[in-house]
């Protein structure tokens, strides 16, 4: 159905659901954190699910039990807490190899009327320090769909980051190639190179799919894993010098320091400018749009840097 | 070299308190000859857990054979003793013996001063305090849906019951019955900084615990008899959550190590001081 929004939290759930019921040996844990989906799943399946209690450190440690085991292990719990109260168990899993999924929902200032404590714009960074990590973040319910359907099967430590907030699905064709590769060009345009993630790759789509000269002109990446970021992305980024990215994450850790290594890695010739969060507590309590307004991150704001590199 | 090492074959089974405790002096010579030559170890934290070490594996409370599949997980969430496993592991021909001779200091051996799961009968990597009891809760859920029947011996030091982590573990283990976690705390009554009831109180200990719901027994930790009475009350399968508390000295056995924080991590020994340590490891 056209403009139907959908919430990634619960797309990823559903499909988690319909793989348990097949498989006995998936387990999702949850730190007191629901989802429409989720409730489903605890009906239907309570043999395999887990209320940990609102104690994300129990949480991990007891899916690490579970991974030695072999069983598969979703953990779920709100994104500001999961990794940043949980970070030390995550690295002990990490240590021990196990592969394990890690739900991160309510990116960015997705929790923005909770207040600063309930912001989640330093996950990635945490995220990027677990060694081994592969990180995914989904731009709509489509795109967290397929990751459900494919991490299930891959023995990897994958942290997948989710929205609060409903969204369209970006009118796009999504192959399991691209979830495969990482990313997908959503756009393929002549002069400017814009990668992002999330929601606000979402918005970026929205924006330009309305203006034929952006679409001409920009292309546009979703970049569903930046951890690790795959090579085929190099092919793509040696068309264009000036590159923007960007997240709702803060400047001194976001997907820019992920796409400036890789860049250097690869000795590549790209103009890499950060459009991330301004290093500072936002106490502003006024909305996820005002405060991304105060960062220069609102839709106009964000038409304006565009148009700086057209 | 400075010591022939020496592992002294034993078999588990059967064996009286007696032999336990004269074949569990030659096992921890055994490590301390090891410490010596590597030049590293946590003396004070496995000279506290010892003889209730020693009582599991010898005293057969735990099941250890050579196929691990079969044996009882052990988890050593005070991770800085976890070498204390590693003669036993040696003896159920778990560990070849070569490794053991082979581990020196920056030498390729298997071995490490902290456990980690890539060594052969190692179940979980320790070290960081407040994992053991959740990671022990999810192999007990995942036992349970598999329906297998193996207990997970847990051992905890009071340390770690400044990490939160622990608490919120209790309270899993007990509201989901996961009464095959056999919890043994290791009260030696010392962190680094001096006495746990000077730094932060956790008396009374066995009331808190016990206010978790679960049973509680306390032992002296170095008294055989008691030790084996203790690990009998926590293997009784009666699908109750127990702790026994293992009130310890740290650094037991050895008068310079005898309470003495500074000794949980190894310190360079003179020739005449390593003899005294392994003297006074044979009364």
């Amino acid at each position: 159905m056209k403009n139907e929004k959908f919430f990634q939290r619960d797309c990823f759930i559903k499909e988690v659901y319909n793989s348990a019921k097949k498989n006995k040996n998936i387990f999702f844990l949850s730190a007191d954190f629901g989802a429409p989906a989720l409730d489903i799943f605890r009906e239907k399946l309570p043999n395999q699910f887990i209320h940990t209690g609102i104690s994300e450190q129990n949480m991990v440690d007891v899916a690490i039990g579970l991974s030695l085991k072999k069983k598969i292990v979703i953990n779920y719990a709100m994104a500001p807490f999961i990794l940043a109260r949980a970070w030390e168990q995550h690295k002990i899993s990490s240590l021990m190899n196990l592969p394990m999924i890690t739900l991160i929902p309510g990116i960015g200032y997705g929790y923005a009327n909770a207040g600063p404590t309930h912001y989640s714009n330093e996950d990635l960074g945490l995220a990027n320090l677990i060694v081994n990590s592969n990180i995914f973040t989904a731009s709509d319910g489509l795109i967290s769909t397929y990751l459900a359907k494919y991490l299930l099967k891959q023995k990897k430590i994958s942290f997948v980051r989710l929205d609060r907030d409903q969204c369209e699905n970006i009118n796009y064709k999504s192959t399991s190639t691209d979830i495969k590769n990482g990313f997908r060009v959503i756009y393929n345009g002549k002069k400017l190179c814009i990668i992002s993630h999330g929601i606000i790759l979402n918005k970026l789509y929205k924006l330009i799919s309305k203006n034929n000269y952006f679409k001409e002109n920009i292309t546009l990446i979703d970049l569903i894993r930046c951890k690790p970021i795959s090579d085929k992305l190099i092919t793509i980024l040696k068309q264009h010098f000036h590159t923007l990215v960007f997240d709702e994450q803060y400047e001194n850790f976001n997907l820019s320091t992920m796409l400036l290594k890789f860049v250097n890695y690869h000795s590549l010739n790209n103009n890499i400018v950060s459009n991330a969060l301004k290093e500072y507590i936002d106490f502003g309590n006024d909305g996820r749009e005002n405060i991304l307004d105060r960062n220069d991150l609102s839709v106009l704001k964000i038409i304006d840097k565009i148009n700086k590199y057209l | 070299m400075l010591f022939t090492l020496e592992i002294t074959l034993f078999t588990f089974e059967y064996m009286d308190i007696n032999k336990i405790s004269k074949l569990g002096k030659k096992i921890k010579i055994e490590i301390f000859k090891k410490f010596i030559e590597i030049k590293e170890g946590h003396p004070g934290s496995i000279l506290s857990i010892f003889d209730v070490v020693n009582c599991l594996y010898l005293g057969n409370f735990i099941k250890c054979t050579k196929n691990v599949r079969n044996n009882d997980y052990f988890i050593m969430s005070k991770g800085h003793a976890g070498s204390v496993q590693y003669p036993y592991l040696l003896r159920k021909s778990i560990i070849n013996k070569k490794e053991w001779k082979k581990w020196k200091k920056n030498s390729k051996s298997v071995f490490r001063i902290f456990p980690n799961n890539n060594i052969p009968g190692i179940d979980v990597t320790s070290g960081s305090l407040g994992h053991g009891l959740g990671i022990a809760a999810g192999l007990s859920i995942g036992l349970k849906k598999d329906k297998i029947k193996k207990n997970i011996w847990t051992i905890i030091s009071e340390r770690e019951l400044y990490e939160g982590s622990i608490w919120e573990s209790l309270l899993f283990i007990k509201h989901n019955s996961l009464s095959n976690i056999k919890i043994i705390l290791d009260r030696n009554d010392l962190i680094i900084l001096g006495k746990t009831e000077n730094c932060i109180k956790l008396d009374p200990i066995e009331k808190k615990l016990k206010g978790f719901d679960f049973e509680v027994e306390t032992i002296d930790g170095h008294n055989y008899k008691q030790i084996f009475s203790g690990l009998t009350f926590l293997k009784k399968n009666d699908k109750k959550n127990k702790i026994l508390i293992a009130k310890t000295v740290k650094g037991n056995s050895v008068s310079f190590m005898k309470n003495r924080s500074e000794w949980h991590y190894w310190h360079n020994l003179t020739r005449m001081r390593a003899d005294k340590l392994l003297k006074e490891l044979k009364i």
